[in-house]
């Protein structure tokens, strides 16, 4: 049993390993994935002076690009990846090898997880260099851990878009959600200066929840329950999880591997 | 179920939607053997194979590998797999590749030996997206190795390469498999199929049509063709016993024979002025085309 699972982390850090090494020599996921938010915090943290439109206009930037970044590695990064390995069959290659099959999707997960945890820092290093923001060292730690962990549901969701459709018509749906979700969760424009017709069906959306807790770190959440944005975010990674793993089936039934 | 059995499948059946892929097959793999399913595209090669990898499941019938069902952990540990097209990514050098694949197993080979198995030598600090279409398919093969594996499973391992590329990894699979490993090859190469295989299976229209030797199946059809252009009518020739075909055009016979010797002194002693005079062993060729044609399927 040891031995199994002493063999079972070697090959997760194995697999880990190489998709990082697979990341960031791939210029596409450089300028897009690590890029992106990084800009947005640029030009919306620090060149646009919000003043009273947005309320701790600093902090709320540092958590809205931070999840933009986890978001975005969670769909694309993870999502459109495995789909793009199912589409030219390196998948297929894993599949017939004894690598246990649970691996290959951690090791994404942990990837996404880190690549996440990487762009907060760099938001956070840059919001410390440019502007005196005001955390605490606390809050910059939970700030980056809630921040990276929220890529987790991310991943389910671009897990799904995966393996709902083809493998080619993956980037194209994911691209399709992942702006409506930025817009209505609250993220790039603040929940309470949505309509309040959006705000009545924003709540649903996972970004929402997300930002939610990363919200209770500076004190500019909604008050709604840490428990209730938990359990939320793990119905939405389990029912993504559970509906992926069904299309796989049903696919894996009637047509080649 | 004896370890002698590599691969046992019995009246094994897959359809895809109405298009039936495989029926009615049967084929069982001794350990140590070389089978190779040779057949058109579409034959239903790749599928059979697919299946024996556990990737797909049979609409009917039974495979076990090793004893076991496809895909199970202890046949995925013994099993190398080289599949068409296996979107290996560009952005992993050769050792990573190698090191990622040695990783899944418990007893690897070292990646020394891998890489001088695969002809990989001097390339392991190259990412496979920077190799050319020969070397991306010998790390396909390498990393088929890795485990070390008692059954090689090849699904048209030497489609886009160059004739030299070719015979180097036709060596490389011949001296990796030896005796002791059980190959299962898939191609419609007939090249390929001659120099790997010790046993032929000829897929057409997902049917096993012929399962033999090479030199059975090329003694199908007559082991000696011998050719001539002659005035001599092919009647003359149809009712001998050691005649197994007979064809005709322009002016040229050309006879399948198992008797070479005799049927060269008839034809001569028949028609002397006989030209063109050309006496060489069947090709497995030959046999092929004869079994896929309506007179060899009859």
């Amino acid at each position: 049993m040891i031995v199994r699972l002493l063999h079972f982390f070697h090959v997760l850090v194995e697999e880990s390993y190489s998709e990082f090494l697979k990341c960031i020599r791939t210029p596409a996921f450089a300028s897009a994935i690590l890029g992106f938010p990084v800009i947005v915090y640029l030009f919306c943290g620090l060149l646009i002076d919000w003043g009273e439109a947005i309320e701790q206009s600093n902090q709320f930037w540092i958590i809205a690009a931070s999840s933009i970044g986890a978001i975005g590695t969670g769909m694309f990064g993870f999502g459109v990846y495995v789909a793009n390995e199912r589409g030219q069959g390196w998948l297929l290659l894993k599949r017939v090898s004894p690598m246990p099959f649970l691996v290959y999707f951690l090791a994404k997960a942990v990837m996404a997880v880190a690549v996440s945890f990487l762009i907060s820092c760099i938001i956070l290093a840059t919001a410390l260099v440019f502007v005196a923001v005001e955390l605490t060292f606390t809050q910059c730690v939970l700030l980056v851990v809630v921040i990276s962990l929220s890529t987790i549901p991310y991943c389910m969701i671009g897990l799904l878009c995966g393996f709902m459709t083809s493998p080619n018509a993956a980037h194209a749906i994911v691209n399709v959600l992942y702006l409506p979700l930025l817009l209505l969760g609250g993220v790039v424009i603040p929940f309470d200066i949505l309509p309040e017709f959006v705000q009545s069906f924003a709540v649903f959306s996972p970004v929402f929840h997300s930002s939610q807790l990363a919200l209770k770190l500076i004190d500019s959440s909604l008050g709604y329950s840490t428990i209730l944005h938990l359990l939320t975010l793990s119905t939405y990674s389990v029912v993504c999880v559970s509906l992926a793993g069904f299309f796989y089936t049903r696919e894996k039934a009637k047509a080649f591997g | 179920m004896t370890e002698e059995v590599a691969v046992d499948v019995f009246n094994l059946a897959k359809s895809f939607k109405e298009v039936k892929a495989l029926h009615d097959l049967s084929l069982r793999v001794t350990r140590g053997s070389r089978c190779v399913l040779l057949g058109p595209n579409g034959a239903g090669k790749s599928t059979f194979l697919n299946l024996v990898l556990g990737v797909l499941k049979p609409d009917f019938g039974s495979i076990s590998v090793f004893g076991k069902a496809p895909g199970h952990i202890t046949v995925r540990r013994r099993t190398g797999a080289m599949l068409q097209i296996p979107g290996i990514p560009s952005t992993l050098t050769v050792f990573e590749h190698l090191r990622l694949f040695r990783s899944y197993y418990q007893s690897p080979l070292s990646t020394g030996d891998i890489l001088s198995k695969a002809g990989l030598e001097g390339l392991e600090r190259r990412l496979y997206g920077t190799l050319s279409g020969g070397q991306q398919q010998r790390l396909n093969f390498a990393l088929a190795l890795c485990g070390n594996p008692d059954l090689l499973v090849l699904d048209e391992p030497s489609t886009s390469h160059d004739v030299e590329a070719r015979i180097a990894l036709w060596n490389e699979v011949d001296e990796f498999a030896g005796k002791e490993r059980t190959l299962m090859l898939a191609t419609h190469n007939l090249e390929e199929a001659e120099r790997l295989g010790d046993r032929i299976a000829i897929f057409h229209e997902g049917r096993i049509i012929a399962d033999a030797s090479c030199a059975k199946l090329r003694s199908m059809i007559g082991t000696t063709e011998i050719s001539a252009k002659t005035e001599l009518n092919i009647d003359d020739f149809q009712c001998e016993h050691h005649v197994k075909r007979v064809e005709h055009s322009d002016g040229q016979i050309r006879l399948y024979v198992t008797e070479a010797e005799s049927t060269v002194s008839q034809l001569l002693r028949l028609d002397p002025n006989l030209k063109n005079l050309v006496v060489k062993p069947a090709s497995l060729q030959d046999a092929y085309l004869h079994l896929l044609s309506p007179e060899g399927k009859n």
